[in-house]
């Protein structure tokens, strides 16, 4: 199959933590792997192996570990390669690990709530993405040592491998409504009170006035069209164009993470296709 | 025991917002209002703050095993 026309992606919003964007001239297939490479297939930085020194602190071991494991670190794709790509095999080197320590005492009288701000790390690169994330409260007098290694890794292994927290895609909601149909209708508009998102203007109380951008709102619940006396309201939805949300927790940034996806996604193909080459048919 | 540091059912980052949410709430805001400042958006994130119980300080109050 060839495309008619090559994909195009047009922003709606972007800060730090979100992306809204428009992909136009594409299959819902084709957005599905977009999205599920996004999720479990981008490699990115987390703790993956804790070597606990000294714990008083309530919590076990084991919930300890999988506590540290969860914090988002920033990632650098660029330096560090995944465990098993790498030339040492996934014993650990400085190619593939970044070791990360926290040695602390609580002197004072008072407890104490450890943050993975107090996180030692060897490279300034690979930070927590945020350093108060409480990991555990220490009472006074205790402490609490451990070393951390944190490797790349892929959310189809683990969940604190993912580097968006969210990410998902819905149709571009087009109504078709035709205004000269209302003159029609006795009552006051049923159609602006019953949507949830008020995207029916009836502020002149004459006629109601869709809102420009409805599309961006608009979640295709139909009440508009259902409960219309006149039949003025058509809501359907572009079959080629889909409104696709990310949020991040700032691990990778925006245009390296879409970069990524096609570049695995092309990958994949690649792969898909040799391995489809190298197959005999009988006939 | 103590905050979960993700949302168990989308995976957004949550423990940070605890402390300044309890902040706010000493300060006589709604937690509406709280969420609305802290960009927790979703239901799922919310009710992981709301429904929590620390319970971390009434153990520190025990001796441990070492
Ligand atoms: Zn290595
Ligand atoms: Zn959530």
């Amino acid at each position: 199959m060839e495309l008619e026309k090559p994909m195009e992606i047009e922003i709606l919003e972007q800060d730090e933590y979100n992306l809204r964007f428009i992909l136009k001239d594409v299959s819902i297939e084709m957005v599905n792997s977009i999205r599920r490479i996004m999720m479990s297939w981008i490699p990115c930085m987390a703790i993956d192996e804790v070597i606990i020194l000294k714990n008083d602190s309530p919590l076990y071991d084991e919930i300890l570990a999988h506590r540290i494991g969860m914090i988002p670190l920033k990632t650098d794709l660029d330096s560090y390669k995944l465990p098993e790509d790498c030339e040492c095999g996934g014993f650990g080197c400085p190619n593939c690990q970044c070791s990360l320590t926290c040695e602390i005492m609580n002197d004072t009288k008072n407890t104490m709530v450890i943050y993975s701000g107090d996180l030692k790390t060897n490279d300034p690169n690979i930070v927590p993405v945020n350093p108060n994330i409480p990991i555990v409260k220490i009472d006074s007098n205790s402490s609490l040592i451990f070393e951390a290694y944190a490797t790349l890794g892929r959310g189809r292994t683990h969940i604190k491998w993912q580097p968006v927290s969210n990410a998902f895609f819905r149709y571009l909601p087009q109504i078709e409504f035709d205004d000269s149909k209302c003159k029609n209708c006795p009552d006051k508009c049923i159609v602006s009170r019953m949507c949830p998102e008020n995207l029916y203007d009836f502020s002149n109380g004459k006629k109601p006035e869709l809102v420009e951008d409805y599309w961006k709102k608009c979640t295709l619940c139909r009440s508009c069209e259902e409960n219309c006396p006149e039949d003025a309201v058509k809501v359907d939805w572009n079959e080629k164009s889909y409104i696709f949300s990310i949020e991040s927790d700032g691990v990778l940034p925006f245009d390296m993470l879409i970069e990524k996806t096609f570049e695995i996604f092309l990958g994949k193909i690649d792969e898909f296709q040799s391995d489809l080459e190298q197959i005999e048919v009988e006939e | 025991m103590i905050i979960p540091i993700k949302c168990f059912s989308c995976g957004k980052l949550i423990a940070h917002v605890y402390k300044p949410y309890l902040e706010y709430l000493k300060k006589g805001e709604s937690s509406e209002k709280a969420f609305e400042e802290l960009g927790i958006k979703r239901f799922c994130c919310r009710r992981m703050i709301v429904s929590h119980v620390d319970l971390i300080d009434d153990l520190l109050k025990f001796p441990r095993l070492q």
